[in-house]
């Protein structure tokens, strides 16, 4: 079992207990990435009530943007005059699985576009040094430069590069042997008709994915050598937070 | 109200606020370098003038040593109890301790780089990522 997710991976690379701590996802406990330490510290509490309904309208989206066969009406619908233009076929590939090995260096490409199910089941199975995450989008550029975009439906405008997308722009550029990404957000807010890119593309050179290498390489040292509970604001949707002792302080 | 100076750690990023006809910021700090026994304290303290340029390039982690008059408030919010909470409301920042983003190498920092979008007219024929 890999020891961090990229979507949440701003919160591994500053608190190590998130790789420990039971979590909670969509109203169920399962175990943390790495072998719980603090099961006997805290008992699970139950699962908070709320809407879910931006977090399944995400999904939705998500399913849409891929043209899987799951997506629903009306998203659909909403994707079919913009699928194309935004994300040309001949560029590259919707929801790839990818890998970074923190030990190793070593990177793989998984499945793309399959069903969750296969996707997480390839994802389980990497080595626990590993870093694994589902990119929206992986293209490579006609310039030749891989090409990562993530799709935001958040009403918030989101942040280009952070350390999910550099994680994948890492990865990226590692596969293609260019050693610099460009990385982009399709920004779809629910409020939102239709969906933009303006002010959302941004370019990575070498200089900076080797330091990002290496502050990854080093997180997952520290994760490796000690757990410690370290609250910030990355403890806000940490799905640990209701069974962690320090979260929220 | 006593003068208090510190090493604290941001804990929400800085946000921008209006004092009079002058910018400042708003940020929430914590003073937590004093060991383990030491209780953490929370305060928010209200910048402005120069400090706003230095505040513009920290983020969320980074420590700045930090100086000004501490207030205590308290207040009974909706469900009765009796909230206290320390603000510095002319905070003056004083230096910065720690912050990847602040003492980032130029070069680094100028290796990402907001672009205008690529072109993205693709050639015919398979995608190159199925050949890697």
């Amino acid at each position: 079992m890999p020891w961090a997710r990229a979507s949440s991976l701003h919160r591994h690379m500053e608190c190590t207990a998130a790789s420990y701590l039971p979590r909670l996802d969509r109203g169920k406990w399962s175990d943390g990435y790495m072998p719980s330490l603090h099961n006997d510290k805290r008992p699970l509490t139950d699962p908070p009530e709320g809407p879910t309904a931006a977090a399944d309208w995400g999904t939705a989206m998500h399913l849409a943007k891929a043209d899987r066969e799951a997506a629903a009406e009306p998203f659909a619908s909403m994707w079919d005059p913009y699928r194309v233009n935004l994300y040309p076929p001949n560029l590259g590939r919707h929801e790839v699985a990818l890998s970074y090995d923190c030990a190793t260096g070593a990177i793989e490409r998984g499945p793309s576009n399959r069903p969750t199910s296969e996707m997480d089941a390839w994802k389980n199975t990497r080595a626990a040094s590993c870093v694994v995450g589902t990119c929206d989008w992986l293209g490579v550029l006609p310039s030749g430069v891989a090409w990562v975009d993530d799709l935001k439906t958040g009403w918030q405008i989101p942040d280009v590069v952070t350390p999910q997308t550099l994680f994948y722009g890492l990865v990226a550029s590692k596969l293609t042997r260019v050693e610099e990404c460009q990385l982009s957000i399709t920004h779809w807010p629910k409020r939102s008709r239709e969906p933009t890119r303006e002010n959302l593309w941004y370019k990575v050179g070498p200089l900076a994915l080797l330091s990002f290498e290496s502050e990854l390489q080093e997180a997952w040292k520290r994760m490796t050598s000690r757990v410690v509970e370290r609250p910030g604001p990355w403890c806000k949707y940490c799905p640990s937070a209701s069974v962690c002792s320090k979260a929220g302080m | 109200m006593n003068n208090f100076s510190t090493v604290a750690t941001i804990v929400k990023a800085p946000e921008s606020i209006k004092l009079g006809e002058r910018p400042g910021m708003r940020v929430r700090l914590v003073d937590k370098t004093y060991g383990k026994k030491a209780v953490d304290r929370f305060f928010t303290g209200i910048f402005s003038g120069q400090d706003l340029d230095v505040l513009a390039r920290l983020k969320v982690g980074d420590q700045i040593f930090v100086s000004g008059g501490l207030i205590q408030e308290e207040y009974t919010n909706k469900a009765g109890v009796v909230v206290k909470d320390d603000n510095m409301p002319y905070a003056k920042l004083l230096q910065v301790a720690k912050s990847a983003s602040f003492f980032a190498k130029k070069e680094e920092a100028d290796d990402v780089q907001a672009t205008a979008a690529p072109d993205l007219t693709a050639p015919a024929g398979p995608s190159p990522l199925d050949g890697i």
